[in-house]
């Protein structure tokens, strides 16, 4: 079993980088010891941390026994610190110290190793009172929340177990509810920091008359100090949708699995159990369950030394009643589906053509807040003239809780009379602010039916396989409850090796990047060959060298004019190149005009000009091979 | 040759489906079909397993034997061998549906909140992707050097957007990848109430349970303990989905 390699030449970056710098950056390693608190009752535990700043252990070092003393593993942490460049890892065991008696103790240096190294600690001194000597501390967040007035500040707590849950919805300008309304809720589960807590369960209602909506799957985790001791708190959002009127409490409940300690048979302190909402709502308090009992009924420190077990407890709100009310009568809509809240039409397409017979897709959107599991599809108007399919749904959340937000409609629609019609979509609901039912209609749009009106309505179903599968229930509002049947077996096998982790994989792209980059690679090299100024200089010097072989010819032949011609092609060349002319384009006129008269090539290419119209004397070799020496000193 | 360039990309499309398709295959006999169907649902598991041990893990092969499980109530097992099949058969409706129900009968609920991209992305395997990725760069490799070298060629219409979605598709394949693939190093718990330790030793304080079919993200190993985030568990009561190699 191997963790996953995302990207093994990023991972194997990555951890040379983090080497290095931890290489780097390393500081001496040193161990220290220390405890917390100094002073303690023989009935309390104290936190002996061992802290290792650079180094780490080989492996967990167990303190020495000390008699009267229990020292237990606990935990630990580790930290990365950077102070001006510098990197410092720290990495903390903690311990668990009880004392079964008062009195001055010492943990005495002791050796742990770490890596190749031998460390040694510091003594840690520290103080056991007697359990009668430290004041009881009001420490259960249950006795000091507001509206407990009967909290008992003699409780002892400090316990894991001092858990509660809360269900808050949201207050409002009228004091009742109506049937079918949702309201938005959170629910706070508090558990005491460091608790160790597996939910078995999602919050459920634990009341009658009510139900909870799309309850968020993922709970958010805070943490929050009340009276001065840390809670871990897991916050859901949901709605809560009342089912019948009538005046009751709204409650839920979790069932979580917590690790408490084993209770022991020793001396029992009969402690009031504080009662967080003064008491008296129907149903009990939510901290009747014996585990609470035993909680409130036991000194937390009567059990110190018991194991530790995993025990289910089941945490339920408190709830003052709500008045709910039933929807009024009078005014009630025909199309009225049960939708509460404060709706609105978005957006919507209706056919723009349509045959008698044959479906058409209609689709709308419903936006707004309250109970969308209610709302029905609106209905097409006029109604008598379309036969319409059970929608396709989707419900798009605006808020956590899912109390605002936008359903969607899809459904088919069968024109069943043709002719002209005025097209719209309407729907109902009960605005439970206004306390009145309320009407939403789209502006209607002329449409022209062709066809004849259908009077058997047999025909479109069986007629119409589009139409037949829309009436089947929406799959995502009716989950399916049967396991779906065996599949036939085919012959061939998969892998379960994922293939983009293969060296298979990789050796492609590798390869394939490869190849890429050498093709790139050549094309820029010939790119580069092909530039006009480097396909120049080669016609230059193929023309230059050219030029000068055939003086080098004509020397050897002794001809004296074969040599001028030459001298002065290759004069034109390179006059050509240095400025950018063609080399017809060099004339004697030319030349003078940009260089100085007593210039060796204009002397070169006067005589060459002389030799080309007959002027001039035959040449001997030696003089053909000092004029030779001239012109390459003059081009050179 | 405009009447090839159309025929072209259409090859590569074909193409295209073909990589991501894991294969077409002929059915192989059942042997745990008759033992499923009148209730033999231990002996189907053996047969199942046996099968798969002997020709190979597929799609089918998975999912039945997860059906076996459910049968037998061991919805860690079940969860296991659905979430299996559907790595490489991301699209099938029938696993979707009986992992949804097998979550649901061992009281898990899924509270990871995918995003968009992600949530489409599972249209495919993780296996398909890496395929589709493959074919992407290789054909973007070949259209791109076509370019480089000829010159005429960046004119065509067709080998431009060809190029274009290859990039494209490739970019995307690798965003899929890039994002799922912590999913390789997933597991989910076979057992009920699996100890979650503190420390990788049968003496270790025990700090939570696991509900069976509980899907934790599987780190490093040591001994027979692997670390899952929050603790270690033993390796025994978990295993991974995907097997790495």
């Amino acid at each position: 079993m191997k963790s996953s390699r995302r990207s093994p030449i990023l991972t194997a970056w990555t951890a040379a980088a983090f080497i290095s710098f931890c290489f780097l950056t390393a500081n001496a390693a040193e161990v220290s010891v220390s405890i917390n608190p100094t002073s303690f009752a023989a009935t309390d535990t104290a936190q002996l941390s061992i802290q290792f700043e650079g180094a780490n252990p080989t492996e967990r070092p167990t303190p020495p026994e000390i008699e009267g003393l229990t020292i237990r593993p606990y935990g630990q942490s580790s930290s990365v610190r950077i102070i001006n460049g510098e990197t410092s890892r720290t990495l903390t065991l903690t311990y668990l110290v009880n004392a079964t008696e008062p009195g001055e103790y010492e943990i005495p240096s002791f050796d742990v190793s770490a890596g190749d190294e031998i460390l040694k600690t510091n003594a840690v001194k520290f103080t056991v009172l007697a359990a009668s000597a430290i004041p009881a501390q009001p420490s259960s967040p249950l006795s000091q929340t507001p509206g407990n007035a009967a909290s008992n500040q003699n409780a002892t707590s400090g316990d894991e177990t001092s858990s509660f849950i809360k269900l808050e919805i949201p207050e409002r300008e009228r004091e009742h509810l109506y049937v079918g309304e949702m309201a938005p809720a959170r629910i706070k589960a508090y558990f005491p920091a460091g608790a160790r807590v597996s939910l078995t369960s999602a919050p459920r209602p634990s009341g009658q008359g009510f139900t909870l909506h799309r309850v968020s799957e993922k709970p958010e985790q805070t943490l929050e100090e009340i009276n001065g001791r840390s809670y871990t708190v897991l916050t859901w959002y949901a709605g809560v949708s009342l089912a019948k009127e009538g005046n009751y409490p709204v409650t839920v409940s979790i069932d979580a699995n917590m690790a408490v300690r084993q209770k022991s048979s020793g001396s029992r302190r009969q402690i009031q159990r504080p009662s967080l909402f003064g008491g008296g709502f129907p149903g009990g308090s939510p901290f009747d369950d014996p585990f609470f009992d035993n909680f409130f009924n036991n000194s937390m420190f009567d059990d110190v030394f018991a194991p530790i077990v995993q025990k289910e407890v089941t945490l339920t709100s408190p709830g003052a009643p709500l008045d709910v009310r039933s929807l009024p009568e009078e005014g009630r809509p025909d199309d009225f589906s049960g939708a509460v809240g404060n709706f609105s039409l978005g957006s919507y397409r209706l056919p723009a053509d349509a045959v008698t017979g044959e479906p058409r897709q209609v689709r709308v959107t419903v936006k707004g807040e309250g109970n969308f599991d209610r709302m029905s599809a609106p209905i097409l108007q006029p109604q008598g003239a379309w036969k319409t399919y059970t929608p396709k749904t989707e419900f798009k959340p605006g808020d956590v809780a899912s109390f605002s937000g936008s359903k969607t409609f899809e459904f088919n629609a069968i024109p069943q009379k043709g002719g002209e019609q005025k097209i719209s979509l309407a729907f109902s609901y009960f605005d439970p602010t206004s306390g009145t039912y309320q009407r939403v209609q789209s502006p209607e749009t002329q449409l022209l039916v062709s066809g004849d009106d259908i009077t058997d309505s047999s025909r479109v179903a069986s007629g119409n396989q589009d139409s037949a599968q829309s009436a089947e229930p929406d799959s995502k509002e009716s989950p399916a409850t049967e396991l779906a049947p065996l599949r036939p077996i085919a012959t061939s096998s998969h892998s379960l090796t994922p293939f983009f982790q293969s060296s298979a994989y990789w050796s492609a792209v590798i390869l394939t990047l490869i190849v890429m980059a050498i093709g790139f690679l050549i094309a820029a090299m010939l790119r580069y060959r092909n530039r006009a100024d480097r396909v120049a200089d080669r016609e230059f010097s193929r023309r230059s060298h050219h030029s000068l072989s055939k003086a080098e010819k004509a020397i050897a032949e002794n001809n004296s004019s074969s040599f001028f011609a030459a001298a002065r092609e290759a004069i034109q060349t390179h006059a050509a190149a240095e400025w950018n002319l063609s080399p017809q384009s060099i004339t004697l006129a030319e030349l003078s005009s940009r260089l100085p008269n007593d210039s060796p090539i204009i002397e070169i290419f006067r005589r060459a000009d002389a030799e080309a119209y007959g002027l001039a004397n035959s040449q001997s070799q030696t003089d053909l091979n000092h004029w030779n020496q001239k012109l390459k000193e003059a081009l050179a | 040759m405009k009447r090839l360039i159309p025929s072209g990309v259409k090859i590569v499309l074909v193409a295209l489906v073909c990589i991501a398709q894991p294969g077409f295959s002929a059915r192989a006999a059942d042997d745990g079909k008759l033992l499923y169907e009148t209730g033999r649902f231990k002996d189907a598991i053996e047969a199942y397993r046996s099968q798969i041990e002997d020709n190979g893990p597929n799609p089918a092969l998975l999912y039945n034997l997860g059906n076996a499980y459910f049968k037998t109530q061991d919805f860690g097992r079940a969860i296991h061998a659905y979430e299996q099949a559907l790595a490489l058969d991301a699209a099938s409706p029938d696993i979707q549906t009986n992992l949804r129900l097998a979550l649901e009968k061992a009281a898990v609920f899924d509270s990871s909140e995918p995003g968009r991209f992600r949530e489409w992305s599972r249209f495919l395997t993780l296996n398909q992707w890496g395929r589709i990725s493959l074919f992407a760069l290789g054909t973007a490799g070949i259209l791109v050097l076509t370019a480089v070298f000829a010159s005429r060629f960046r004119k065509i219409l067709w080998l431009r957007i060809g190029t274009v979605t290859a990039l494209i598709t490739l970019v995307v394949s690798g965003v899929a990848i890039f994002l799922r693939s912590e999913e390789t190093s997933r597991g989910i718990i076979l057992e009920k109430d699996t100890p979650v330790l503190l420390s990788p030793f049968p003496t270790a304080e025990q700090i939570a349970t696991l509900p069976a079919g509980r899907s934790v993200n599987l780190r490093e190993s040591h001994s027979d303990y692997v670390h899952i985030g929050q603790g270690w568990v033993s390796k025994s009561s978990v295993a991974p989905i995907y097997q790495l190699d």
